[in-house]
C-alpha cells in the first residue's frame, strides 16, 4: 500500500479517533439534552413568591400532603408540588385573568389551579383538592395584599 | 441493471410502504398538516373550482387526492404512503439513467429516510414535494425537458419551496439553451392562470390572491413562541432527512452528471434559505424540519455517488478529500454535541468513517455493510429530529384522552376543543370513538383563508361553506364562538396555544368555564352553568 493509497486509509481513520474523542468527552461531561418539551417551572421559588405563601418550604405538610417541589414564577405560575403515598399532583397559582379558564378556587387577587396528576391513570382521594386548595388560599390571602410578585 | 439489483428496488420500495403503512395503522406520525392534506382534498370534492382556483389548496395535490379524500382516513394515508413510496423506484431509475453503478444505493437512501417514512405515514405534502422532485430529476435525466419543467412547474404549487429548484431549472435551461425547458415550466402556470383568470374574472388573481401570506398575521402570539432553529435541531433536522448526509462532504462535481450538479446546487441553497428564512418569518416558513424533506432525491444520487468510490484505486477522492469531507462532518456533529444535540451525530460520522476506513483499505464488502447498517439505522436511530412523532408534536392527546375516558358521562356531550388532531385521534387510536368533536377553527386560520380567497366571486363563502361540512370535526368559526352560542352541556378540551386567547379571550370566558382537569399543555374544563342547564 503507498502512502497515496494509505491516505485514504488515515486521513478518514483521524477523523474515526476524533469522533470517538468526542464520545468519550460526551459521556465524561455529559451535556443535558435539549428538547423541544417545554422546561419544567424553576426548581426554586422565588423570595417574593415563598412570601406569597406565607414561607412554605419543601418538606412542610399541606392537608396531610408533603411538598415535594416549589418553584416559579414561571410563565407567570408558582407551582407546587404535593405528594403522599406515590401519588403527585401540582396546584398552580396564577394571577386572575391569567388564563380564559375559571379556577375551581380564587382569592382577592389569584387563581389557584390543580393538575398534573401522577400516575396518569389514578384519581385523588376525594376531598383532596378542596382541602388543599383552600389550605394554600388562606395562606395566600394572608399575605397578598402585601407581596407584589415580579414574573406573575 | 442486474435483476438482483431490480429485485433491491422492489425490496427497497416494499421495506418503505411496509414501515410507513405499520406507522399508519399505530397513528404514531398522525400530524394536523397530513390532516389539512386530506382537508383540502376534500374540499376538492365538495366546491371543485372554488378549491381548485384557491392556490392555498396546493391544487395539482388536491386534485390527486380528492378521490380518497371523503374516505376514511386510514384509506386516504395509505394511499399517501403508496404514492410517496413511488420515489423509490424513480429514484433508482435516475441513478440507472445517469450511470451509477449501484441505483440501488440512491433508492436505500430514499427508502430508508426517516423523515420520509413519517412524512409519508402522516399525509404530509413534503413527502408528496418529493415525489415531484424525484419525477422531476427522472425525466430531467432522461432528456424529457418538456415533462421535467411541466412537472417542476406544477411543484411550486404543491410546496412553494421548491420555487428555488424551478429556478435552477430555469437557469440551467437559459445557460444551455433549452426553451423546452422552459416552455414545460411555464405550462402549468400559465394554464392555471388563464383558467383561473376566467373563473376569477380577474388576470391578476394570482397575485391578488397568492398561495401563501407573504407575512404572518399581525399580533399572531403563535410567532412570539417560535425561536430561530439551534445548530442541534438543525443538525438532527439533517439526519432525519437521512443519516447518510454526513457522506456529502466526499462528493465531487467531476464524479456527477449536470443533472445531479444542478439539483445538488439547487437543494443546498434551498436548504441553507429554509435555516435561515424563518429568521424574518418570511414566507410564513417557521423552523419545522419538514421543509427540508425535498432534498432527500439528489443528496440520495449524491452520495450513492460517494458510496460507489469509496475504493482504494486513484479514481476515487483522494485522502485528504475523505479527511476533510469527514472531517467537517464531526466538527459539526462534536459541536452539536456540546450545544446539547445528543451523541447520534457523532455516532453517524463514525460510522460513515468507518466505512470509508474499510473502503480505502480494499474491504469494500465490509464498506458496504457498515455503510449499509448506516442507511438501515435511520429509521432507529434518527427520526427524532423530524419531529414528526404525534407524541412529539402532539403529546397532550393521550393526557386528554386518558382524561376523558374518566367521565362516561360525557360520551354524549358536544367536546370543544382547539387540538386539530383530536378528532381523529378519538375516532382511531384513543379508543372513543363517535364523539362529538367540535374544533375551533383559529384566528389565523380564518384569516389565512380569507385573505387567500375571493370574495367577490362567491370563493370565499363556498370555501367556508364547504369546510362546514368538516374541519377537525365540526368546526366552530370564530365569530360562533361566544358563551352566548355554546351549549351549556360542552365540555372544552384545550391545549396550550398561544392563539387561543384571540378566539376565547380570558376577559369573556374566565367567568363562564370551570377547570375540570389540568395538566401539561391541556385544560379540560365544562361552563359553570352546566347544572342548572340539565
Amino acid at each position: 500500500m503507498t502512502l497515496r493509497t494509505s491516505a485514504r486509509v488515515w486521513a478518514p481513520a483521524l477523523v474515526l479517533v476524533l469522533c470517538a474523542g468526542g464520545l468519550v468527552l460526551a459521556s465524561l461531561d455529559p451535556v443535558e439534552p435539549k428538547t423541544q418539551v417545554e422546561p419544567l417551572p424553576a426548581p426554586v421559588l422565588s423570595e417574593a413568591g415563598t412570601s406569597l405563601l406565607g414561607g412554605m418550604q419543601v418538606g412542610e405538610r399541606l392537608m396531610g400532603w408533603d411538598v415535594v417541589a416549589l418553584g416559579g414564577p414561571h410563565e407567570r405560575e408558582i407551582r407546587i408540588e404535593l405528594e403522599r403515598d406515590g401519588v403527585r399532583f401540582s396546584l398552580m397559582v396564577m394571577v386572575k385573568g391569567a388564563v380564559p379558564q375559571a379556577p375551581p378556587l380564587e382569592t382577592e387577587h389569584y387563581a389557584i389551579f390543580y393538575g398534573h396528576v401522577q400516575p396518569k391513570d389514578v384519581s385523588l382521594p376525594s376531598g383532596t383538592i378542596r382541602a388543599t386548595t383552600h389550605a394554600l388560599a388562606r395562606r395566600i390571602r394572608a399575605h397578598e395584599t402585601d407581596v407584589v410578585v415580579p414574573g406573575m | 441493471m442486474r435483476s438482483s439489483g431490480r429485485a433491491v428496488i422492489v425490496l427497497l420500495t416494499l421495506a418503505y410502504v411496509g414501515l410507513a403503512g405499520a406507522a399508519v395503522v399505530d397513528d404514531r406520525f398522525l400530524h394536523d398538516e397530513g390532516l389539512l392534506t386530506r382537508l383540502l382534498a376534500a374540499l376538492v370534492g365538495r366546491e371543485p373550482m372554488a378549491a381548485l382556483f384557491l392556490q392555498k389548496a396546493r391544487p395539482p395535490l388536491a386534485a390527486l387526492y380528492a378521490p380518497v379524500a371523503s374516505m376514511p382516513l386510514s384509506v386516504f394515508l395509505w394511499a399517501h404512503v403508496l404514492v410517496a413510496a413511488l420515489a423509490v423506484p424513480l429514484t433508482a431509475a435516475t441513478a440507472r439513467t445517469l450511470g451509477h453503478p449501484r441505483p440501488e444505493l440512491a433508492a436505500a437512501v430514499v427508502a430508508l429516510s426517516p423523515m420520509f417514512i413519517a412524512a409519508g405515514a402522516s399525509g404530509l405534502m413534503n413527502s408528496d414535494a418529493v415525489v415531484g422532485v424525484a419525477a422531476f430529476a427522472w425525466c430531467w435525466s432522461r432528456g424529457r425537458l418538456l415533462t421535467a419543467g411541466i412537472v417542476m412547474g406544477a411543484l411550486v404549487w404543491v410546496r412553494a419551496e421548491l420555487a428555488v429548484l424551478a429556478l435552477a431549472y430555469a437557469a440551467w435551461s437559459a445557460w444551455d439553451r433549452k426553451p423546452r425547458a422552459w416552455i414545460g415550466l411555464a405550462a402549468f402556470p400559465v394554464v392555471y392562470g388563464l383558467a383561473g383568470a376566467l373563473y376569477h374574472g380577474d388576470l391578476l388573481w394570482m397575485v391578488h390572491f397568492p398561495p401563501a401570506l407573504s407575512r404572518p398575521m399581525e399580533d399572531n402570539p403563535f410567532w412570539d413562541h417560535q425561536t430561530a432553529a439551534s445548530m442541534p435541531m438543525v443538525v438532527g433536522a439533517v439526519l432525519a432527512v437521512t443519516p447518510a448526509v454526513v457522506w456529502l462532504g466526499l462528493w465531487r462535481a467531476r464524479d456527477a452528471h449536470v443533472v445531479e450538479r444542478v439539483g445538488l446546487a439547487a437543494v443546498v441553497v434551498l436548504a441553507v434559505a429554509l435555516v435561515v428564512l424563518p429568521r424574518w418569518r418570511v414566507f410564513n416558513f417557521d423552523t419545522s424540519p419538514r421543509y427540508l424533506l425535498p432534498i432527500l432525491p439528489f443528496v440520495a444520487l449524491a452520495v450513492a455517488r460517494v458510496l460507489s468510490s469509496l475504493g482504494p484505486d486513484a479514481a476515487t477522492p483522494g485522502g485528504w478529500r475523505r479527511g476533510l469531507g469527514l472531517g467537517l462532518a464531526a466538527a459539526l456533529a462534536l459541536v452539536s454535541e456540546r450545544l446539547g444535540g445528543g451523541p447520534w451525530a457523532l455516532i453517524a460520522v463514525a460510522v460513515a468513517a468507518m466505512a470509508v476506513v474499510l473502503g480505502g483499505a480494499g474491504w469494500s464488502t465490509a464498506s458496504r455493510l457498515v455503510a449499509a447498517g448506516l442507511v438501515a439505522a435511520g429509521p432507529l436511530a434518527f427520526g427524532s429530529g423530524a419531529r414528526l412523532a404525534r407524541r412529539q408534536q402532539a403529546g397532550v392527546l393521550d393526557q386528554m384522552v386518558v382524561r376523558l375516558a374518566e367521565h362516561p358521562e360525557w360520551e354524549d356531550r358536544p367536546l370543544f376543543t382547539n387540538a386539530p388532531l383530536l378528532s381523529a385521534y378519538l375516532e382511531r387510536s384513543g379508543g372513543l370513538p363517535g364523539r362529538d368533536v367540535r374544533y375551533m377553527v383559529q384566528a389565523d386560520q380564518l384569516y389565512e383563508l380569507t385573505t387567500l380567497s375571493n370574495p367577490a366571486n362567491g370563493q370565499r363563502a363556498r370555501l367556508l361553506s364547504a369546510l362546514g361540512e368538516g374541519f377537525h370535526g365540526r368546526p366552530v368559526f370564530p365569530d360562533a364562538l361566544s358563551p352566548e352560542t355554546i351549549p351549556p352541556d360542552a365540555v372544552f378540551v384545550l391545549t396550550e396555544d398561544p392563539r387561543l386567547a384571540l378566539v376565547m379571550p380570558p376577559a369573556r370566558w374566565s367567568s363562564v368555564l370551570r377547570v375540570v382537569h389540568r395538566g401539561r399543555g391541556m385544560t379540560i374544563a365544562v361552563r359553570r352553568d352546566e347544572e342548572s342547564a340539565r
